[in-house]
């Protein structure tokens, strides 16, 4: 499929929030038979009838025409294209990745308290619209730019044990969206696709496609970057550049060196052993790569 | 073996109600152009069922829509009904883009574009769908993306981020 044939489907896909439960369908066309049968028997038994519905629309064509421009972003740029990667970048091809720690800091100062946050809809993510074709329950739309009441903890339920989070109020928007995808399932049955084991030591998750290049179909801001460290423990986002942050996140099981580029967003409470026994095992290929033992995400509990 | 109108019923509503909706831009009168579309067809339904059943109920759907549009086109609620409702974040929305801009297509051009790339027919399906010539297709269907770019929807020229 083209970027165009996925934009059509999934824009038609918005018709099912309108759905009839299927079924039901079969009970709404038969009283939509009878109501069919109806109206012609009554044209062809009172022609005036027929002539009083032709009346209506010429009466509402009278109506003034709607304005139409309001959906359209007013700034015409809102829909943003994926950033581009930064020079730093391990993996290839647009993953969204963690570069290698030779990166010059990024200087970014953090954004105070954020209380609207801006996600914008990437141009339809190729990974996440093929993942949604096939897997029900995907279609997660944006967060809510305001943030409500935050829980302070999460759970990861991994088929190597639970880990669960901390996670940091400071950084409202990335914890938001988090527990936006965890409310749609976004992350349920999604493996742990990275490992590394040399330089840096993550474990990076949340990437249903399993590519390093998969995403909610959003991006947003990174958010409190400055003096940003990464002692094991951590639980960042994962991006690809700045400002691109989507569903990808990474725990480090080990004290690691990274440029402050990287939005903390949690740590992890209990179950870093967890971890540290998957990085242990290694990975294919070594240093960098996939887990050599399967991780997948079962579910995310929130709280 | 002809397809039972229900199984048929059963298994392609949400996909013609998909296509209603790129075709009139409101959901509910998808569902009802479908119904109605359906309830014409069930009449001769052993007929329809024995020769490419879809391809006779997807016309149906298409006329049906157009006539709607014809009815309809000057009291369209434009930003009604599309966005649900307290999400406000939804303006930028890559589909609801796609289908404002379809929405303000002349008709022709709308079932080209909502055949071509929706129902994913090729040119020549699109033009037997439709009683027009192949090369009214090509016309037609360049003239629309070049009003859908226009209108700001992104994916056309923009096939680079396909994931291997």
């Amino acid at each position: 499929m083209t970027d165009l044939e996925e934009l059509f489907h999934d824009a038609a896909a918005l018709a099912d929030q309108a759905a009839t439960p299927t079924g039901d369908v079969m009970a709404r066309l038969h009283s939509a038979r009878t109501a069919y049968r109806r109206r012609r028997r009554a044209m062809f038994a009172i022609p005036v009838a027929a002539a009083a519905v032709v009346a209506v629309p010429v009466a509402l064509s009278l109506a003034p025409r709607g304005d139409g421009a309001s959906l359209v972003p007013a700034d015409g740029g809102s829909v943003v294209a994926a950033t581009p990667s930064p020079p730093g970048c391990t993996a290839s091809g647009g993953a969204v990745c963690i570069p290698a720690p030779a990166r010059s800091p990024a200087s970014e100062p953090t954004n105070g308290a954020a209380t609207t946050c801006s996600y914008r809809q990437t141009s339809p993510d190729a990974a996440t619209l093929r993942y949604r074709q096939t897997t029900a329950g995907r279609k997660v739309g944006l967060p809510p730019a305001t943030p409500g009441a935050l829980p302070v903890g999460a759970t990861l339920h991994t088929i190597r044990g639970d880990i669960s989070i901390a996670l940091r109020p400071e950084t409202a928007c990335t914890v938001n969206s988090f527990v936006h995808l965890v409310e749609h399932h976004y992350y349920d049955d999604t493996p742990c696709f990275r490992l590394t084991t040399a330089g840096i030591y993550v474990l990076q998750c949340g990437d249903p496609s399993a590519t390093g290049s998969g995403g909610p179909g959003y991006a947003y801001d990174d958010e409190h970057l400055s003096g940003t460290t990464y002692p094991a423990g951590t639980v960042a986002m994962a991006n690809s550049g700045p400002d691109s942050n989507g569903s990808q996140f990474f725990l480090v099981y080990k004290d690691t060196q990274l440029d402050a580029s990287y939005t903390v967003f949690g740590h992890i409470t209990s179950g870093l052993d967890v971890v540290t026994e998957i990085a242990a095992k290694g990975s294919t290929p070594a240093s960098d790569g996939q887990p050599n033992v399967a991780v997948d995400v079962q579910s995310v509990t929130i709280g | 073996v002809p397809v039972p109108f229900e199984d048929y019923v059963a298994s392609r509503f949400r996909a013609l109600c998909r296509l209603a909706f790129l075709l009139t831009g409101d959901w509910a009168e998808a569902e009802d152009l479908v119904q109605d579309a359906l309830v014409r067809c069930e009449r001769r339904w052993p007929k329809i069922a024995a020769d490419d059943p879809h391809a006779y109920v997807r016309r149906a759907v298409v006329n049906g829509a157009a006539n709607w549009r014809r009815r309809r086109r000057t009291e369209l609620p434009l930003s009604e009904g599309l966005v649900p409702a307290g999400d406000h974040t939804a303006t930028t929305d890559a589909r609801l883009m796609l289908i404002a801009a379809l929405r303000q297509l002349p008709t022709d051009q709308r079932q080209v574009l909502v055949l071509r790339f929706f129902e994913q027919l090729s040119e020549a399906e699109t033009a037997q769908a439709l009683g027009i010539a192949p090369g009214t297709v090509k016309s037609r269907t360049s003239r629309a993306l070049d009003a859908l770019r226009s209108a700001g929807v992104t994916a056309i020229s923009n096939r680079t981020e396909i994931v291997r």
